[in-house]
This record gives C-alpha cells, sequence and structure tokens, in this order.
C-alpha cells in the first residue's frame, strides 16, 4: 500500500524489510523515469535497536547533521544523541532540495526547511508501525499504545523497538502520518550539543578529500588568469615525465594535471 | 625505505626521502585524520608532534621525520591531548571540523609544554593554525578550560 508521503514531489511512503529485521522507511518517487531509483531510505531501526538515518544535506559547520537528526528523533521518539547517520546517494529524485530547483545541493539556509515535512513523516511513519506492531502482539488497540524513548508502552508492558522492527517492517504504511504538534515537542526547539563535534576533534570526521576510490586519480587545476579565457596552448611534456603523473589535459579554460597522488 | 616511530609503533615506509610527511600519513598510510589545507605551512591543519613540537608536517620531508618521535591525531593520548579533547568537546568547538585536527593538536603540544597559559600565550602558540569557520574564541575558552583540568588533576 502506498501512502502520499510528499506530494509536491509525488513520493510515497514505502516501508521495508531487511535481512536481519531491520525497518526501513522512506520514500520512493511515483515517476516512471524514477523507478530504476528502487528503495531509498530516510529512516532505518535495526534488530538491535540501532536507529539510523539517511542525510540529504552536506555538514559544513551548519550543524545540519544535528539539525535533521533532531526531526526524526522528535517524531521517532528517541534521544537524537543515539541516532546514527549516513550520507544519502546520488539521487536527486528522492534527495533533490525543492528550495533549489530540485537539485541535490546544499545552501542558502534551506537544509532545515526542505527535511522540515519529509523527515518527520519518516520519524513519524517509522513510530505509528512499530506502535502498530507492538499492538498486534498486546493484542490492543494502537491508540492505547504510546512510544517513549525507544520503546512503546502499554501499561506495565514495554517493548523495544529493535524488537519490533521485524513485524513492523511486514505492516502496510500507515495511510494518515500524525504528526507531533508542536506544543508537544521535546527535541525540536530544545538546545543540544553537536551530535557529530566529537568525532572532529578526535580527527575521525571523513572529509570529502579523506575518501578514496579503487583507481582513483587526483587532477591538480590551473584556471586561466582572466575570467572567460581559453586555452590558446600548452606543453604538458615535461610535466609528465615526473613521477606519478599521468596526463596533462586541456580542459577548455584552463589546464588539469591528472596524477596518481 | 624509512622507518618512522609513529604513534608508539615503528612503521617501514617506502617513499622518496623528499616526500612531505603529511602525504605520507594521508596517501601511503591511509590516516586521514591529519588534513592538507595549504601544503605550505600557513594554515596548520597537518599539524603534528614530531618529539613532542607541533610541527607542520606538509612541509617536512619524510627524510626529517625519520626517526623522530611522530604523534598524530589519530595517536594522541596524554594527560594534555586527552584534557584538550574533553575541552573542545564541552566547549563545542568544531564547527566544519577541517582544521580542528590541527587546532587540537597545537593547543595540546602547547599545553605539554607551558601547562598555564595567558591569552598572549595561547595566540602566540595558535595563531599559525586558521580556522575559516571563526572558532577562536571557542579554541582559546576551551584551552583555558583545559589547562584548569589539567591543573586540577594533579
Amino acid at each position: 500500500m502506498n501512502t502520499p508521503c510528499n506530494p509536491s514531489r509525488r513520493h510515497f511512503l514505502i516501508v521495508s524489510a531487511m535481512v536481519g529485521g531491520a525497518l526501513m522507511v522512506g520514500c520512493k518517487p511515483a515517476q516512471k523515469q524514477a523507478a530504476g531509483a528502487t528503495f531509498n531510505a530516510w529512516v532505518r531501526i535495526g534488530p538491535d535497536g540501532s536507529i539510523g538515518i539517511v542525510c540529504p544535506r552536506n555538514e559544513m559547520g551548519q550543524d545540519v547533521y544535528t539539525a535533521l537528526t533532531m526531526l526524526v528523533a522528535e517524531e521517532l521518539a528517541v534521544d537524537p544523541r543515539h541516532v546514527s547517520l549516513v550520507h544519502a546517494p546520488v539521487n536527486p529524485a528522492i534527495y533533490g532540495n525543492k528550495l533549489l530547483g530540485g537539485a541535490q545541493m546544499t545552501g542558502g539556509s534551506t537544509s532545515t526547511r526542505d527535511a522540515w515535512i519529509p523527515l518527520r513523516e519518516a520519524g513519524a511513519a517509522a513510530r505509528m508501525l512499530l506502535v502498530g506492531a507492538a499492538a498486534v502482539q498486546w493484542k490492543v488497540p494502537p491508540t492505547e499504545c504510546r512510544a517513549e524513548n525507544g520503546y512503546v508502552v502499554h501499561g506495565s508492558d514495554r517493548l523495544a523497538y529493535g524488537a519490533l522492527a521485524a513485524d513492523a517492517a511486514k505492516l502496510a504504511p500507515p495511510k494518515q502520518v500524525a504528526l507531533k504538534p508542536v506544543d508537544q515537542f521535546t527535541v525540536i526547539g530544545k538546545p543540544l550539543q553537536r551530535l557529530d563535534g566529537g568525532d572532529k576533534a578526535r580527527g575521525q570526521t571523513v572529509f570529502g578529500i579523506d575518501v578514496a576510490q579503487p583507481g582513483m586519480l587526483y587532477a591538480a587545476v590551473t584556471p586561466c588568469p582572466v575570467l572567460g579565457g581559453k586555452v590558446a596552448s600548452f606543453d604538458g611534456s615535461a610535466a609528465e615525465k615526473r613521477a606519478g603523473v599521468r596526463k596533462v589535459v586541456n580542459i577548455g579554460d584552463g589546464v588539469a594535471v591528472v596524477a596518481d597522488s | 625505505m624509512s622507518t618512522l616511530q609513529l604513534n608508539g609503533t615503528s612503521v617501514n615506509v617506502e617513499a622518496s626521502p623528499d616526500t612531505p610527511l603529511l602525504w605520507i600519513l594521508r596517501d601511503h598510510l591511509g590516516m586521514t585524520g591529519t588534513k592538507f589545507g595549504c601544503g605550505i605551512s600557513l594554515c596548520g591543519a597537518c599539524t603534528v608532534h614530531i618529539d613532542g613540537a607541533a610541527t607542520r608536517s606538509c612541509v617536512t620531508p619524510l627524510s626529517a621525520a625519520a626517526g623522530k618521535k611522530i604523534v598524530t591525531i589519530e595517536g594522541l593520548s596524554g594527560p594534555a591531548g586527552k584534557a584538550v579533547q574533553a575541552a573542545w568537546d564541552r566547549h563545542q568547538v568544531p564547527q566544519c571540523g577541517y582544521c580542528q585536527s590541527g587546532q587540537v593538536m597545537a593547543a595540546a603540544a602547547l599545553l605539554a609544554q607551558n601547562p598555564n597559559p595567558s591569552d598572549a600565550d595561547i595566540d602566540q602558540a595558535m595563531q599559525g593554525n586558521l580556522c575559516r569557520c571563526g572558532t577562536y574564541h571557542r579554541i582559546r575558552r576551551a584551552i583555558h578550560d583545559a589547562a584548569q583540568q589539567l591543573g586540577a588533576a594533579k
């Protein structure tokens, strides 16, 4: 069953089980051309209780990792400090920024505004599914259950999200996602230490320059010193004799030296 | 072949002796905590400890580092290093974080040599470590805090 998730982008909320009993909640684009995108998650709950979210925006000191984690954590009723985060893959159909024309870009103070509804809906949908799975197990109406700090609670009974993830993943997505009223927020709008500061003080954060791919080469570019200027000619032969240099390439408005390091 | 005393272990490296230590760390050994910023010793992002002194690895050739005691952000330990990182957490120093490995290494080297630095001492020791986010005030507060914690632990 599909339910509109983000009508402005024609996305549909979907739920999926993962190998090992994890619950995944995400959005799938309805358009035919994007159907190859298969499944892209916003929220993953592992059978061990681990909670992960996919962050579609770049962290560059503006604390978007912390802010977007808070959006999910608020609706999912978990401590944001217990949520892990992974980068979104390149897929503008899912992760595009509608405030920047749909491109998968970070900028203009748009990240939190763009994610405000979709990420909260993903968190809320996951919460509703977990509540639903617990209600089935306890044979009680879901309305008598509540989500609280990583557990579903009914009277004196409680079940951890991890123990419910596999069952929750078998349920149909909710037709209507109920977002928390603002006056019930316990995470959003409250001070929180930035979640990635510790890694940054320990050299553990992976920046773009730290990513290595098999067979990857590096290029250093010398642009034309005049805006709009084009390369008239160049002689890369001496540079190409240097150890590690693969090729010197004309890139139109400059010259790039491609090398092993 | 050169042998480095790196973070307490002996590491053999096969590279030209003029290769900057920064690229030995990042490219040859895959230790990416130490950052490339400018490559000409102007920004401090590549700061490591060589025999305890804060040193720019981007302009330190392998030949000059071999045989000396090298510590990178991955191997930072000891009271000053731990105090600096704990203070960095308390004061939420990093923003984008790119310069922070170098900042932490420079601050730890300062406190190891001067356990109670003044503002002027901090400015003097840290002036070569640039931060485009502008976290300088938090850095200074965190260094004072770390110094206090170190003093209290004695």
